[in-house]
This record gives C-alpha cells, sequence and structure tokens, in this order.
C-alpha cells in the first residue's frame, strides 16, 4: 500500500470535518440531562 | 436523555460559551464545558444528525458516572473520547441492521428512508469525503478523527484508543490512502 504522505488529502479530510463540525450545535439541557443520569452513580453523586 | 428537543441551526441554539456553568464548584459542569461540545463535533464525522451525536456524547459522560471508580485525574477526556467514539460506532452499526431488515420488507421504500436518515449536506465534497472516512476500518476512521477532527498529538491518540503511537501513524496514513482512493475512484 503506498502510504506516501498526501497533503492534499489530508487538507480535504480536515476541510470536511471542520465544515461538519461548524453545522453542529448543542441543546441548552444537554448538562440537565447528564446530570439525571448520575442518580445511578456510586461517586458522581459525591462530585455533583 | 432522549428528548431533548435539537435546533436544526447553529443561530437558533447556543453554543458552548453561552451556556451558564458554575465549573469553579461543579466537576461535572467543569468537564462538560472542557469536553461536550468537542466531543459532539468530534462524533459528528461519523454521524449525520446532530441529535444522535448529542445522545451517544451525554451516554459517554453517563458511562463514565457509571463507572465503579472514575477516572484518574485528567484522563476523563480521553474516556470520554473512547466512549463517545464506540457509542457512535454503535449507533453505525444499528443503523446498519435497520436497513437490512428495511430493504428486506417488500414494501420499503429505500429513497424515503435514506432521505430520512441522511439530511442532505451542504457540499458536494464535503459529503464525499465524510462518507469515505465513515467505510473506513474502525481504527482508521477513528484516528482521522481524533487527529484531524479533534487535533489531538499521536500520544494522545495512542492513550484514547489504547494503542502505540507506531499505530496511530500505521492508521492515520492507511486511512488517508483509502480516502484518496475513494475519491478518486468516485471523480
Amino acid at each position: 500500500m503506498n502510504d506516501a504522505h498526501d497533503p492534499n488529502t489530508e487538507a480535504q479530510v480536515r476541510a470536511a470535518l471542520g465544515q461538519r463540525a461548524d453545522e453542529t450545535a448543542v441543546s441548552t439541557d444537554a448538562l440537565d440531562n447528564i446530570r439525571a443520569a448520575r442518580r445511578s452513580s456510586p461517586w458522581a453523586r459525591l462530585i455533583v | 436523555m432522549r428528548s431533548s428537543p435539537i435546533a436544526q441551526t447553529s443561530e437558533a441554539t447556543p453554543r458552548m460559551n453561552d451556556i451558564p456553568l458554575t465549573a469553579a464548584v461543579d466537576p461535572l459542569a467543569d468537564l462538560f464545558a472542557r469536553h461536550y461540545h468537542d466531543l459532539v463535533d468530534l462524533v459528528s464525522g461519523l454521524l449525520d444528525d446532530n441529535e444522535t451525536c448529542e445522545e451517544v456524547v451525554q451516554d459517554a459522560f453517563a458511562a463514565m458516572m457509571r463507572q465503579s471508580q472514575p477516572p484518574r485525574p485528567g484522563a476523563e477526556g480521553a474516556y470520554l473520547r473512547s466512549a463517545a467514539l464506540i457509542g457512535a460506532r454503535s449507533q453505525l452499526r444499528k443503523r446498519r441492521v435497520r436497513r437490512r431488515h428495511l430493504q428486506a420488507m417488500p414494501s420499503h421504500t429505500p429513497d424515503n428512508t435514506e432521505a430520512a436518515e441522511n439530511p442532505a449536506i451542504a457540499s458536494v465534497e464535503t459529503d464525499r469525503v465524510l462518507a469515505a472516512i465513515r467505510t473506513l476500518p474502525r481504527r482508521q476512521s477513528e484516528v482521522l478523527l481524533l487527529r484531524f477532527q479533534a487535533d489531538l498529538s499521536e500520544t494522545e491518540i495512542a492513550e484514547t484508543l489504547g494503542i502505540s503511537p507506531g499505530s496511530v501513524k500505521t492508521h492515520a496514513s492507511r486511512g488517508l490512502v483509502a480516502v484518496r482512493r475513494q475519491l478518486e475512484d468516485r471523480s
């Protein structure tokens, strides 16, 4: 397999992933959702 | 966990910096602030809708908290990245199984199913590259995501995936070659 360094493909991959990331958003209640999941955690109760 | 309303555009939902946090007195909020959005970005390279990306990352946090002992201090990011990638892979497997079952049904209409699960991506080039990444062997796609999406060093990628730095180089190189060949084949 030809594994020579390929800066062009590398740049394409980086650009595509960057563009996809720009489209992501996070919900305002994400942290609350995670907090709700902590109730079954033996250690998280100590820190949350 | 599954019912969070997800807005469709970034303008309609706040970015991480807009969410009020009390990190100084809340370790979980601190972890959330440092890793959550980056993790959603990371798995977005494998999954094509925000809601599933968020579910996978929230599950990663929940999985971390279900451990009998927390990760050692400083290793939380590696743990969360690994758990999120595993969750994303699991989602992809479930989708493949669902598609196989649907395609086996006489009344199945492939176009409708595909359209529902794969919202159009604005850039055709981006779509082609992401599609190529998603077909790579697991380690290769994970290494490319961690390297070019999360901007991790080879050492950090090795720690996250539990492999050697040499293997990271090998998977990255082979992954890039495979992506290039797929792009050439489809052009």
